[in-house]
């Protein structure tokens, strides 16, 4: 299915309300959608929620020859698939360029910063290492796939942990993890990626959300002359060290945005290591007393309740459900007797779909009548 | 024999939940027992000429193990879910365009492919498509002794003489798939297909529950 392209109506409301201060959710300019990790059974597997952006990680590892030039060093694989689930334009098995830029951004991420120990993970020298691999599956694209990505990332390889290993002369035995405890992957740092979009020029907007996406990034090939929108990735680590930069549209010519962005990322970075530490930490006691961890514990009845609540995703910035349900009733009864009086001031009539096509298949059928008899003239 | 029969009957504790994928027309994540499978579904939408049948719609199956490279068991299984699941949707009600499931596997304690046909089929029901008739999967595990059990655990597949897979209709209790392994006698096998046939009742009534929860908030 080909993508479904935004409205010309719904960008210029977009960055009208944007340039007023407010967003679509009803959040500030720098706060983030809600974070969620949850781990499964294995080691290394985790499901990664941005708001109602999902995606699955699984770090498995195997033992490889090394690369000739790094005889000493194991191999870290990061692969990225984003499926049909992930939203219905994505096609299967297809290579597109936002798995291609997802992977090289977490390649940078990840390996090009040599955060994780690479050389504890050698067996025998140039015989045999351990080759990590992080499969990131995409489950539900709701936009800002990076940073979740990211932490997704970021959360199973710190979670992973590896099977021990004896070597007896030149034999090499694997032990199962019943054996002896597994090893955890030694991380020097631990960076993950933000992303911002960019708003006319100046406003930077945190964890943007697929439509705000679309609509910053779509005023980069707009208009030429002045561009005015573009995102921003920014990758740093605990210590605020800047590991990954990437700019895109108007982020190129405007340094003082940039400035601006790492000095934000910085702190936000750092809140989210140290959620996926604590998140780490309960899990492995809660391993440890043997309770058992699966991917089932996802699965909760009070989504049931707040169904309608949930897909409400447009909220006013001033606007408590919780708080206004027994005056919201009275507003809601007093809306009603409105609508039956006067219902052609709103733009949704509600009325039964059939009569809609009824109308339209008369007039269809007056027309031809009119042109036959004009035919017999 | 008889007692022992219905304390057999009880299936491992399933759990599930809907829509829950924004993105997609109807998902589902169900958790029977220890294994947990999510389904996407997606459609009808229009798909490559090529592909297109005028008949009816065409079923695109997509099978994502949790890690690793695509393999041929892989594609066993879409083969599996792809016809049955072609049985139970009406695509004659739409057709030259395409419905894509899409199926993620999050743990695997055995019974992962019963699992994902009745995660599909909750998928399919929440995505509001036309379907002919339900489908549920059963599993059945002849064991050392001979002794046949339904929904086996991951210990009691790995230590089974046989596995019997059986998918039925929710309107007549029909067979529409069923594939084994292992050997076996055929008196076995007409026993393994009685007892998952009520079985499957079970899971029926399950579906019935939570359709009946989510069409309530709905």
């Amino acid at each position: 299915m080909k993508e479904v392209f935004l409205s010309n109506c719904e960008k210029s409301f977009i960055q009208k309300i944007i340039s007023e201060g407010h967003r679509l959710d009803g959040r500030n300019y720098n706060e983030s959608r809600k974070l969620n990790i949850t781990f499964g059974s294995q080691y290394g597997s985790c499901i990664v929620s941005l708001g109602e952006t999902k995606i699955l990680s699984q770090v498995s590892c195997e033992v490889v020859q090394p690369k000739q030039i790094r005889p000493n060093e194991g191999i870290l694989y990061i692969n990225v698939e984003i499926s049909p689930m992930a939203a219905p334009q994505f096609e299967a098995n297809r290579q597109t360029d936002l798995t291609v830029y997802l992977n090289r951004l977490l390649e940078k991420c990840y390996k090009d910063s040599k955060c994780i120990d690479l050389e504890s993970l050698c067996i025998v020298v140039e015989e045999k290492v351990w080759s990590l691999r992080v499969d990131i599956k995409v489950l539900n694209h709701d936009g800002n796939l990076i940073e979740c990505a990211s932490i997704a990332t970021l959360a199973s390889l710190a979670h992973f942990k590896r099977p021990d290993v004896t070597r007896s002369g030149e034999k090499v035995i694997i032990h199962t993890l019943t054996e002896k405890d597994p090893i955890p992957t030694v991380l020097y740092h631990y960076p993950v990626c933000s992303t911002f979009a960019i708003f006319n020029n100046n406003i930077l907007i945190s964890d943007p959300s697929f439509i705000e996406e679309s609509v910053c990034t779509s005023s980069i090939s707009s208009e030429e002359g002045n561009i005015s929108g573009g995102l921003l990735v920014v990758g740093m680590n605990q210590y605020k060290e800047l590991c990954l930069l990437n700019l895109t549209g108007a982020a190129i010519y405007n340094s003082s945005i940039v400035h601006r962005a790492i000095l934000s990322a910085a702190d936000k970075c750092k809140s989210i290591v140290d959620l996926v530490k604590k998140t780490i930490i309960s899990d492995d006691n809660l391993r440890q007393k043997r309770v058992k961890i699966n991917f089932g514990d996802i699965i909760t009845s009070d989504h049931v309740q707040s169904l309608s609540r949930k897909d409400l995703s447009i909220c006013l910035k001033n606007f408590d459900l919780n708080e206004k349900t027994s005056p919201k009733d009275e507003v809601m009864m007093d809306d009603e007797s409105d609508v039956e009086l006067e219902p052609s001031k709103y733009d949704v009539v509600p009325s039964l779909p059939q009569t809609a096509e009824i109308k339209a298949k008369k007039g269809a059928s007056t027309w031809i009548e009119i042109s036959s008899d004009s035919e017999e003239d | 024999m008889g007692v022992e029969d219905e304390n057999n009957f009880k299936l491992r504790p399933m759990k599930c939940e809907l829509n829950y994928l924004s993105k997609s027309d109807g998902s589902a994540i169900l958790a029977q027992g220890e294994t947990v499978v999510l389904v996407s579904v997606n459609g009808p939408l229009d798909i490559k000429s090529n592909s297109q049948s005028i008949e009816k719609a065409t079923l695109e199956v997509l099978f994502c193990g949790k890690g690793g490279k695509p393999s041929v068991a892989d594609r066993f299984k879409e083969n599996v879910i792809k016809q049955t699941c072609e049985t139970a949707i009406l695509g004659c009600l739409y057709p030259r365009t395409g419905i894509s499931l899409t199926i993620q596997e999050l743990e695997d304690y055995g019974g992962l492919l019963t699992c994902t046909v009745n995660c599909a089929c909750l998928a399919l029901l929440n995505s509001g498509m036309a379907m002919r008739h339900m489908v549920a999967a059963i599993s059945c595990a002849v064991n050392e002794v001979g002794n046949l059990v339904l929904e086996p655990s991951y210990e009691q597949v790995q230590s089974s003489r046989a596995l019997l897979h059986f998918v039925f209709e929710s309107r007549e209790k029909n067979l529409v798939t069923g594939f084994t392994e292992g050997s076996f006698s055929e008196d076995t096998y007409e026993e393994a297909l009685a007892r998952c046939r009520l079985a499957s009742e079970l899971v029926f009534d399950f579906y019935r529950d939570i359709v009946r929860k989510y069409s309530n908030v709905i």
